[in-house]
């Protein structure tokens, strides 16, 4: 499944985007391609809300509002991961916040345009997101890089998709 | 914030068109809370269509999210030292010698004074050195803090030829072997420990000496030091050096969305001459949103 992954700095500007595409070049239909940024954007509320929840993955149980949006999920006391937010036409959304508080969300898809059958695991898509974050923590220790700004670095790029190749295909 | 735009306009040129050569824009407080991405122009997507697949030259947010392969033979070994590196905090030497890193610090601070005008302009200079540290070491230690030491027993199992150095294995990274990653600070106290138990032991080898809430103000807590490490070199006088520790601790609160203005205090005792007070004073949003959540 092709996923769109971008990390978001805290003026909600785009610090690294990139398209997955597996398997076999396998990618989003160019007019959804095009939404990838908005979808992604509109599910920021969200997170400025989970942010502050002290239990962003089980809390939301008992309370009514998005309740049905969450992935099922064991009763972890984490609070950086925090599974699966948002949908848009059966596309999940998970986001990851980092201790700065980046944001860290990707959009799921399975390319065949069939919407029940995309389901995400939620450990692989963790460990995922564990690893990018330390990516991401090795690149903030370049002294030359200014926190916030648009990560370029091509090492950083191929690491990410080799990580995603690792744990997101599948 | 007081934003000025300077217009060098070509006079020679009288026609209605006159054209600015440079627009330099000069941020008046100098303050570099919110660095701004370099303005670049961002093109309308290119995306659809583009199916190059080869090698990746990097993210380009003018272009926006791409797809192509990894491509780990190609990689600078030079620019890939930096992802190759561990953050354990045992791969590398994790002290530095007291006396080098005194004289850097007292290049830092003739810097400061000789292209200064005031004393607040030199503390303030030195507050924002060490403000571009704050974020760098909250996310550093708090993940550092995650690893748990069977995780790291099974990291230096595997790379004992050689810890931290160049070229280490994709494999040998920490997340991998993270099962719970430590929780983010949601709560003023919360992160507030965070700052003087592994801020300061981190800087310093040791806890702060007290963290005291303010009995007259809501929103002020303070850090006592009752020695500080970097000045304990630097005689009395009216410049509070230990500003560049106002700095971090400013940029580490402030980057864990906890919004606020740190400054020194020199507050002597009976014992202990050199005692500093860091005073910490929250904006108002930070007492509001904990009266909402929690």
């Amino acid at each position: 499944m092709p996923c769109y992954f971008a990390i978001i700095g805290y003026q909600d500007n785009p610090i690294y985007e990139a398209e997955f595409p597996f398997p076999q070049l396998q990618s989003f239909p160019p007019e959804l391609k095009e939404l990838n940024p908005f979808i992604l954007h509109a599910s920021l509320d969200i997170i400025d809300d989970l942010q502050w929840q002290v239990n962003p993955i089980t809390g939301m149980s008992n309370t009514s509002s998005g309740g049905f949006l969450r992935s099922r999920h064991n009763n972890s006391n984490e609070n950086c991961y925090l599974g699966k937010i948002d949908h848009f036409y059966g596309f999940p959304i998970t986001s990851y916040l980092s201790y700065g508080n980046i944001r860290f969300i990707m959009i799921h898809s399975n390319g065949t345009g069939n919407v029940n059958s995309t389901q995400i695991d939620d450990n692989q898509v963790k460990l995922f997101y564990q690893e990018v974050h330390e990516m991401y923590i090795k690149a903030l220790m370049n002294p030359f890089y200014k926190v916030n700004d648009p990560i370029t670095s091509p090492v950083f790029d191929s690491r990410v998709r080799m990580l995603a190749n690792k744990y997101l295909t599948k | 914030m007081v934003m000025l735009v300077f217009a060098i306009v070509n006079l020679t040129n009288f026609s209605v068109f006159t054209m600015p050569l440079v627009i330099l824009e000069l941020d008046l407080t100098g303050n570099e809370r919110y660095p701004l991405m370099s303005r670049k122009i961002i093109s309308p997507s290119t995306s659809v269509g583009q199916t190059s697949v080869a090698g990746t030259t990097g993210y380009d947010y003018t272009i926006g999210a791409q797809k192509t392969l990894p491509n780990r033979q190609q990689e600078d070994p030079l620019a890939a030292a930096l992802y190759n590196h561990s953050l354990h905090p045992h791969a590398r030497r994790p002290q530095v010698s007291i006396s080098a890193y005194a004289f850097l610090f007292q290049e830092m601070v003739s810097l400061a004074v000789n292209t200064s005008k005031s004393v607040t302009e030199i503390e303030n200079k030195l507050h924002r050195q060490g403000y571009a540290l704050g974020p760098r070491l909250l996310e550093l230690l708090n993940f550092r803090s995650s690893v748990t030491a069977t995780s790291s027993r099974a990291l230096f199992g595997k790379s004992a030829t050689g810890p931290g150095g160049l070229g280490g294995p994709l494999e040998d990274s920490l997340a991998s072997s993270i099962t719970a990653m430590r929780r983010r600070d949601l709560r003023v106290l919360e992160i507030l420990q965070f700052v003087h138990g592994p801020v300061w032991t981190y800087m310093f080898g040791r806890q702060g000496d007290d963290l005291v809430k303010s009995s007259e103000r809501e929103n002020e807590y303070m850090v006592v030091d009752n020695l500080p490490l970097l000045t304990q070199f630097i005689g009395h006088g009216n410049v509070q050096c230990d500003a560049f520790v106002c700095g971090i601790v400013e940029g580490i609160l402030d980057g864990a969305s906890f919004p606020c203005k740190v400054t020194a205090h020199a507050m002597p005792e009976d014992q202990h001459d050199r005692r500093v007070v860091y005073l910490i004073k929250f904006d108002h949003e930070v007492l509001q949103r904990e009266a909402l959540r929690f």
